[in-house]
């Protein structure tokens, strides 16, 4: 009887709270549907910013300065925009003594190392809590190098002679000459950036390796730039945005991930179609293309021009002869068919290689390539070859020793390799680079030309 | 025969004043006594009975039985209350059903809300709270000889004649409500906001929906100071020379409001712009949504005082300001912010910016 009773005061209880919760539920909701009504408040739905590595709020932004409210949750707009450039009558730090285009705490953009966005993104005196913000390489989130030194964006911003960093003054100057909305206000990190959109890639864990879980998309168009946060959406996340769209018939083949021959860029899976790799080759061409002419502070010359339609590495024209012998995961018997990515071989920001060259590629490394082009000897170790590192990491045999599938006559020379302009010299180390030839657009050899695309 | 002159005169005068019922001021009506006291004094007992806190019974300038927060904050339970017969808005309640429309410096003092605050609103030196935080109005230019020591009206305040010596002072019985578009003295303002235009809600939004507010005056720039203290200062006292509600607040907080020190007329400006134009296109197109209706949390001003509260927002004609962000007296929020900023959840506290800003979300 007794547990009769019990069990009876149980179900009754369990009925009642039950019943109770069911009234709080009512009553909440019938509260905020009140006060949706009353206040005529457009529920909040999650969108493109709330979505964002800035605007998340378990791990976007949020500021830390003294002067600043630390009760502010992450994600809040004031973290980067000040409303009236004044906290509690005063300005917060970092202190510039007057308000900023767009609201912004700090100057929206002074030079390449000093702008807003370096502000946080740096590993030392970051104004983001906890005072270092680390953003790591292409090759180390997405080629899984992981021991790649360069740990924030501020310093791969930073890396001059020999090494390089993509040029912000420069970057300007393109944009604002395009129709693409940007102003002599703009900062140009957007100019590949929607800082309203962006996402972390890997997602939340900037110090991480890309996984196929943890996929973002930071990237937006330079040509479809609008102050329209609607209009101006991310690159690479929708259909028809990747690299195996943009390959079409074609093949594009992920490289190996580090010290892998059974996982793959970007996020370290199986996939090898570029179905999870950004159309980076429509998202860097719309500036480096056939048409735009772009001045290099760094090089003191015009960009080479490139149409990757045409490009062997791109979707021209690539034959299988007596010098193809390529490294897997590429197969000579596809050699006609690979369309490349432009982040295969060249890191975003900046890298310790002249034009951004990664450090890693197609799984191993080193690859050290300091020299643009000419006889300057090479690295130490691999005499009079630097830019072999880079492009024996898919090529075989390009050292003297491994036979040197590379044609001996080249046109305009007869006489084969040591008395080629090639290696005129008598030790075997004189230095022609592979890029004295091979680079983007190029069909000469020393001003002759050979006939066919030698890149 | 000339009584009966009198009274037909008098009839044909009130019928005038009929067919021009706007131009008509709704003057303060009823007994003197209801507000003026003589002596201070019937069978000995002081007649001042309507002070605020430590303020004394002792008689009032202009033999008034109250002082303005003695009428107008009281305390109480509700939002207007039955002051001598008169209906009185309070700034000061505990009404849990809302507040009027410039909010509730309940707020501030923590009697109601979620706790005391100094940002929680304009701490007005009256109710005796002292300003921790603040030293003088952000944003202000120096001198302003203000402090943090501003009051409800005069030279120090927001309300009445904003001179030296002046205040509210016979504007009650002079009082212009409804559709404001004259402006050139206190009576004839809005809420008595000497320069400013609008149309006032009858019951200080006491009932409010989208069709049934205030509605504020703006225009399509804000005024620019370069040097010129004529912008605010005006023989006659203290006024904004656009006659904007965001021009009045940038009377004290004028480096908010300046195109001076906003970064110009247009993007990108350098503080929130106020008195410039609510974009008709981009995410401002879409202002609260589809249709546009008239957001209570992110309100407009309009550059033409309308005749009657809209339901609907035009973005591309109407304007940002200071009010679409921010509660006149003080709200529960910090900042006196109409929504929680400050909230721990993130849309929530975006939750009023994505009214305008509306692809930020």
């Amino acid at each position: 009887m007794s547990r009769q009773y019990n069990k009876y005061n149980i179900v009754k209880n369990a009925c009642s709270f039950r019943n109770n919760c069911l009234k709080v539920m009512l009553v909440t909701i019938v509260s905020v549907l009140v006060l949706y009504a009353a206040y005529n408040i457009e529920p909040v739905v999650a969108g493109t910013y709330l979505n964002s590595a800035h605007g998340n709020s378990s791990y976007g932004v949020k500021r830390s300065a003294a002067g600043f409210p630390a009760d502010y949750t992450k994600g809040l707009c004031g973290h980067c925009h000040e409303q009236h450039a004044s906290v509690d009558g005063s300005e917060p730090e970092p202190i510039e003594g007057s308000p900023s285009s767009y609201g912004l705490f700090y100057s929206n953009y002074l030079n390449q190392t000093d702008n807003i966005c370096f502000q946080c993104h740096t590993d030392i005196s970051s104004y983001q809590t906890g005072g270092s913000l680390v953003n790591r390489s292409y090759s180390f989130r997405a080629g899984g190098w992981t021991v790649d030194p360069i740990n924030d964006v501020m310093e791969a911003f930073s890396i001059v002679s020999p090494g390089t960093s993509h040029n912000l003054d420069d970057i300007s100057t393109l944009v604002t000459s395009k129709s693409w909305n940007y102003t002599s206000d703009s900062n140009p990190c957007n100019a590949c950036h929607n800082p309203h959109a962006a996402q972390g890639d890997p997602v939340g864990s900037p110090n991480s390796v890309k996984s196929s879980g943890t996929r973002g998309w930071p990237v937006s168009r330079p040509s479809l730039h609008s102050k329209d946060n609607n209009a101006w959406g991310l690159w690479g996340d929708g259909s028809g945005e990747k690299m195996s769209d943009y390959a079409g018939l074609l093949k594009y083949q992920a490289p190996y991930r580090y010290n892998s021959t059974t996982t793959y860029e970007p996020d370290g899976s199986t996939t090898q179609d570029g179905t999870n790799l950004a159309d980076y080759v429509t998202f860097c061409t719309d500036c480096h293309n056939t048409t735009n002419t772009i001045y290099s502070t760094t090089l003191g010359r015009n960009l080479r021009t490139i149409n990757w339609v045409t490009a062997k590495h791109g979707k021209g024209a690539a034959v299988l002869d007596s010098a193809s012998d390529i490294s897997p995961p590429y197969q000579d018997a596809q050699l006609g068919n690979y369309v490349l990515a432009c982040t295969d071989c060249h890191e975003p920001h900046g890298s310790s290689n002249v034009f951004f060259i990664r450090g890693e590629v197609n799984g191993s490394v080193p690859v050290t390539v300091i020299t643009e082009a000419g006889t300057n000897n090479g690295p130490i170790g691999r005499c009079n070859s630097e830019w072999t590192y880079l492009c024996g990491k898919c090529h075989k045999r390009l050292g003297a020793s491994d036979g040197h599938a590379h044609p001996a006559y080249i046109p305009p020379d007869t006489g084969g390799c040591s008395d080629a302009a090639c290696h005129s010299g008598d030790d075997g180390c004189i230095y022609t680079s592979c890029g004295t030839c091979h680079y983007h657009e190029s069909d000469t050899v020393f001003g002759t030309p050979y006939g066919e695309k030698l890149f | 025969m000339i009584r009966l002159k009198c009274y037909i005169f008098l009839l044909a005068f009130i019928l005038v004043l009929t067919l021009f019922p706007a131009d008509i001021p709704a003057v303060i009506t009823g007994q003197c006594s209801e507000c003026h006291t003589m002596h201070n004094s019937q069978n000995g007992a002081a007649m001042v009975s309507y002070v605020f806190g430590a303020e004394t019974t002792d008689a009032k300038d202009y033999l008034l039985v109250g002082t303005c927060l003695g009428c107008h904050a009281q305390g109480g339970p509700s939002m207007v209350a039955n002051v001598n017969g008169i209906n009185t808005p309070q700034v000061y309640h505990t009404d849990a059903t809302g507040d009027l429309a410039g909010g509730n410096f309940a707020y501030i003092l923590g009697t109601k809300g979620s706790g005391a605050s100094d940002a929680k609103g304009h701490n007005v030196v009256d109710f005796g709270n002292l300003e921790d935080t603040l030293s003088s109005p952000p944003g202000h230019h120096d001198p302003d000889g203000i402090g943090v020591n501003i009051t409800c009206a005069g030279i120090a305040g927001c309300h009445g004649v904003r001179k030296s010596g002046s205040g509210i002072y016979g504007n009650h019985h002079r009082n212009v409500d409804g559709k404001l578009t004259t402006a050139d003295q206190a009576y004839n303002s809005y809420r008595f906001l000497t320069g400013v235009k609008g149309l006032e809600d009858a019951d200080w939004e006491k009932t409010i929906s989208v069709s049934d507010h205030n509605e504020y005056y703006g225009a399509n720039t804000p005024m620019t100071y370069s040097g010129n203290c004529n912008i605010c200062h005006n023989p006659s006292g203290i006024r904004p020379s656009n006659n904007t509600m965001s021009g009045f607040c940038g009377t004290c907080h004028r480096n908010f409001h300046v195109t001076d020190q906003i970064g110009g007329t247009s993007s990108p400006f350098t503080r929130h712009p106020t008195d410039v134009i609510l974009p008709g296109s981009g995410e401002y197109a879409s202002y609260n949504g589809a249709g546009n209706p008239y957001s209570l949390v992110a309100r407009i001003a309009r550059t033409t005082v309308p005749d009657v509260p809209g339901d609907t927002v035009n973005p591309g004609t109407d304007v940002v300001m200071c009010l679409s962000c921010h509660a006149a007296h003080a709200t529960d929020n910090a900042d006196m912010m109409r929504w929680n900023y400050k909230s721990s959840t993130l849309s929530t506290a975006i939750s009023g910016c994505n009214v305008c800003h509306t692809a930020k979300n």
